[in-house]
């Protein structure tokens, strides 16, 4: 997939990172080093610290100790939409989306997010900026959203949801992305979809993948580490993972050493889409959010 | 300095019936404000028709006590949960009861009657205190002690609470929600008559009584902490102090002296003196 | 898609093109207004004045509420600044006109960035209790300064002629005034499609995701506050002109209570909404108030109906009810009147 020579740089890294909720240490000494163009997958169980991680790499939550760098910079005590400008993008393993506004009027944001000119521009209104536009329609085409493009997102079924969040995310052409369980709650034929789409991120793109379903994080990613208890307890290819008796010990148990190819297990908490507005979780329409029109 | 700790008894028997609302249902009653002038007016009524104190506190406290349940029944479960909802029918509700006790007893201010007993003054020295600010010094600390040992340590504390955090699964252990909501809010209610039964001795009733008093427990009960009653009693007595000193200080400044520092808390810590490390009682 | 009545929303995004349905009703709305003197007697030209006025106050109170989503409860303040400075200014300091507009709106600007950074922790309940508590402050001060505001007396004698279009009488007065409302909501509405509008109306859907999206959430929070600070303070400036006095009443919080009662019984999530809503109680207040003196009872009970039964207002009913009739799968934008509030403060820094 991608070359790691020893020439390649690293595109993030956190040395000893560390978040406590008040007497609860939800990630301890993490060290992650994840050199550009990788697929890194990060997987553990329920409260493993995995979300915490993720938080504090986005920058939505502040580190209690240790650093966070990106492209060798400290980018630690860099607020989350600065880091974003910096090229750090996010999706949310909860759909937040803008719901009451349209599905491009969402990317035309998430376009105007990573463009100076753009915001620069703040009193032009949203819709005739040019060189927003263009990109937004651009980035809805990739992504097969054009036909539901004037359509308000809290109308949109959940799997195009989430295909539309990780569409905002590659909007601002970021270089490092992070996805959180982008498969979770989702239908099995979307989940196939939003896989296939984050399979074919351009190479050069850094990925750092949450994933609650080893099943996607073992084919997506080029190298997984396995957090327990807010540390992390190995990092290497998914055949070193699958094998480490270590990780077959503590979390993955049997099944996963002898049958690679079992259906991924559903998780065990309901991670049901917010289903608090009606009509917006049947997610079930086929072929991932390809609207086929 | 009696004078602020007695009002500030006051301040706290107002906002103490706000506070079980309020703080512990999280159901916001606006209405507060009403239900205590129309308390005080209900019994100087009843105080004036029979010539009994204690008819008209109980009348007073009963009735308004009723009016409240009625409210939070009919009215209030319906947006159950909603607070901003129930801020504006409350505002509305307080219109109505404001309008109706103009039209029943007219615009001119009114004074209660002190309670009986409570008239003369203690001299201790060179000082004298009205006995009837030192009753209402006590009476705080009374109801003060009733709240929070009925609520911080008892099953109906604990059961308010279940309620609160879990309706549905209170209901599955067999907790009666509506009864217990219906409950609190009738003593909530009727805390507001009590107190403007007193405060109508006090500083008397007019018109737009309502809105002021309303105010007055708004700021004590979110400056001591939302459902915090320990927090409502050390705001309630701050809050009387400041006023008192901010007079006396800066005449011209009252007002500005009582809200800003509230505003300037809450701008820093928006859940109040009391409101993080004690979220219930 | 084989629905009859057209709906724009699901028509390929028009790009340059503005809703010429909706310019061509603006247009028909100020001409019909303009002509009111000509038709109407002196009592309905002030009582339209009013409404007027009082419309520019809820599209500009609407910014923070139905765009931001930020439920303030001191709008009152931001309004009666503007009053007093229009009152100051002229009766007491002998100002010009023009000194006094932009004195008005620069003192509600500032208010509204103070109220917005100062709230930038809170939001809910809390907001709501903040934005109540600065203002109450600021109607202590009005309220008590007695020499400089005359206190509960306000300050009276304003001359309005000093702002007219034609005469120095009240219709002179009121075609100003419409004009400057005019100009003001075509301003309002164009923040609200810009780029910076449109991020202070996603600021109340997702801060979390506006962050991630490279967005510094506090500063447009602010911005809605400034904005909305100048536009009230505007119109209380031409209330001040239109009643020929300020009072403490122009800050009084029962004031920012009715603006709310405005948005919402008018549909706090359209950008027109809120103007529905002031004609419906101040032209019910004038009908009420024909054949009772208990107009306060009609408007407590207007605020209970209108949470109860219409908390999307009258707008968000008739578009849900359009939209109901071609496609039940697709809620319209519900107002997030009828939410619960989030929690007190929020969870990221």
């Amino acid at each position: 997939m991608s070359d790691r020579g020893s020439t390649t740089p690293v595109a993030l890294a956190t040395h000893a990172l560390s978040r406590s909720f008040g007497a609860v240490r939800a990630l301890t000494d993490v060290d992650l080093v994840v050199p550009a163009g990788e697929t890194r997958a990060v997987i553990g169980p329920n409260g493993a610290g995995k979300t915490t991680l993720f938080n504090l790499v986005s920058g939505h939550l502040p580190a209690t100790s240790g650093r966070i760098e990106l492209f060798g910079v400290d980018v630690t005590d860099v607020p989350a939409h600065e880091r974003s400008r910096d090229g750090v993008s996010r999706t949310f393993q909860l759909s937040n989306l803008f719901d009451d506004l349209t599905v491009l009027d969402n990317v035309r944001l998430a376009v105007t997010g990573n463009d100076a000119v753009a915001r620069r521009r703040f009193w032009q209104p949203l819709r005739t900026l040019p060189r927003v536009d263009d990109r937004a329609r651009e980035v809805l085409a990739t992504f097969g959203l054009e036909d539901v493009a004037a359509r308000r997102v809290a109308t949109l079924a959940y799997g195009q949801q989430r295909v539309l969040e990780i569409a905002m995310a590659l909007a601002g052409e970021p270089r490092v992305l992070l996805l959180d369980e982008p498969t979770a709650g989702v239908a099995r034929g979307d989940a196939e979809a939003i896989t296939a789409i984050v399979d074919d991120l351009p190479g050069d793109l850094t990925v750092l993948l949450v994933e609650h379903d080893m099943e996607v994080a073992f084919a997506l990613a080029d190298r997984v580490t396995v957090l327990v208890d807010g540390a992390e307890l190995v990092t290497g290819t998914p055949d070193e993972v699958r094998r480490d008796p270590a990780v077959v010990a503590a979390y993955l148990g049997a099944e996963i050493g002898v049958d690679p190819g079992a259906e991924p297990d559903t998780p065990p908490e309901p991670d049901t889409p917010p289903g608090t507005e009606p009509g917006t979780a049947s997610g079930t329409e086929p072929g991932g959010g390809h609207h086929d029109g | 300095m009696l004078n602020g700790l007695s009002f500030g008894g006051l301040l706290f028997l107002l906002a103490s019936g706000l506070t079980l609302t309020f703080g512990m249902m999280r159901t916001v009653n606006l209405a507060h404000g009403a239900f205590y002038a129309l308390g005080g007016y209900l019994a100087l009524a009843v105080i004036r028709a029979s010539g009994s104190y204690l008819l008209g506190l109980v009348v007073a406290v009963a009735v308004v006590a009723v009016v409240g349940v009625v409210l939070e029944r009919v009215v209030l479960q319906r947006v159950a949960g909603r607070e901003l909802p129930q801020i504006m029918i409350t505002v509305g509700i307080a219109y109505v009861i404001g309008d109706v006790v103009l039209a029943v007893w007219g615009g001119r201010p009114q004074t209660l009657p002190r309670p009986p007993g409570l008239d003369g003054v203690l001299n201790l020295g060179s000082l004298t205190f009205p006995w009837f600010r030192l009753g209402l010094l006590v009476l705080a600390v009374v109801v003060y002690l009733v709240l929070q040992r009925s609520l911080a340590d008892t099953l109906v504390g604990a059961r308010i609470r279940a309620a609160v955090d879990d309706d549905e699964t209170a209901r599955a252990v067999g907790i009666d929600v509506g009864m217990l909501f219906a409950v609190t809010f009738a003593a909530g209610s009727g805390l507001a008559a009590f107190a403007g039964v007193w405060g109508g001795a006090f500083t008397g009733l007019r018109p737009g009584t309502e809105w002021d008093i309303l105010l007055l427990a708004l700021i004590v009960v979110v400056v001591g902490g939302l459902g915090s009653i320990r927090g409502a009693f050390v705001a309630a007595l701050l809050v009387g102090l400041l006023d008192e000193f901010g007079k006396w200080l800066f005449p011209s400044f009252a007002l500005f002296t009582l809200y800003a520092p509230v505003a300037v808390l809450l701008a820093l810590r928006p859940r109040g003196l009391f409101g993080r490390e004690e979220r219930v009682a | 898609m084989s629905s009859t009545t057209p709906d724009l929303r699901r028509q390929p995004d028009p790009r340059r093109q503005p809703d010429l349905r909706l310019v061509a009703l603006a247009v028909a709305v100020v001409v019909a207004l303009a002509v009111v003197p000509f038709v109407a007697s002196t009592y309905v030209v002030t009582v339209v004045l009013r409404m007027v006025v009082l419309g520019l106050f809820a599209l500009a109170f609407n910014v923070v509420f139905g765009a931001a989503d930020m439920p303030s409860l001191g709008h009152a303040a931001l309004f009666g600044v503007g009053s007093y400075a229009c009152g100051l200014g002229l009766v007491r300091w002998g100002w010009g006109i023009g000194t006094v507009v932009v004195a008005a709106v620069a003192v509600g600007t500032l208010l509204g960035i103070l109220m917005g950074i100062a709230t930038l922790r809170t939001q809910g309940i809390y907001l709501l209790l903040l934005t109540l508590a600065i203002a109450q402050a600021v109607w202590g001060l009005a309220f008590q300064q007695v020499r400089l505001t005359g206190g509960d007396n306000g300050i009276a004698g304003i001359d309005r002629g000093l702002l007219t279009l034609g005469g120095d009488g009240l219709v002179g007065f009121y075609w100003a005034a419409l004009a400057v409302v005019t100009v003001a909501a075509a301003l309002l509405y164009a923040f609200r499609i810009s780029i910076v509008g449109t991020v202070v109306e996603a600021v109340g859907m997702s801060p979390s995701r506006l962050r991630a999206l490279g967005f510094a959430v506090g500063s447009y929070r602010v911005t809605a506050f400034a904005v909305s600070g100048a536009f009230s303070a505007l119109a209380g400036m031409l209330m001040a002109m239109a009643t020929r006095f300020v009072g403490p009443e122009n800050l009084a919080w029962q004031l920012s209570a009715e603006v709310m009662l405005f948005a919402i019984l008018g549909g706090a999530a359209s950008f027109a909404g809120p103007l529905v809503g002031v004609v419906l109680v101040a032209g019910a207040e004038v009908v009420v108030s024909d054949w009772t003196d208990r107009w306060p009872t009609v408007l407590g009970l207007l605020y209970v109906v209108t949470l109860l039964f219409l908390p999307d207002g009258v707008v968000g009913w008739l578009s849900q009810w359009r939209d109901g009739r071609d496609d039940p799968d697709r809620p319209t934008r519900a107002s997030r009147v009828g939410r619960s509030l989030p929690p007190a403060v929020e969870a990221e820094p």
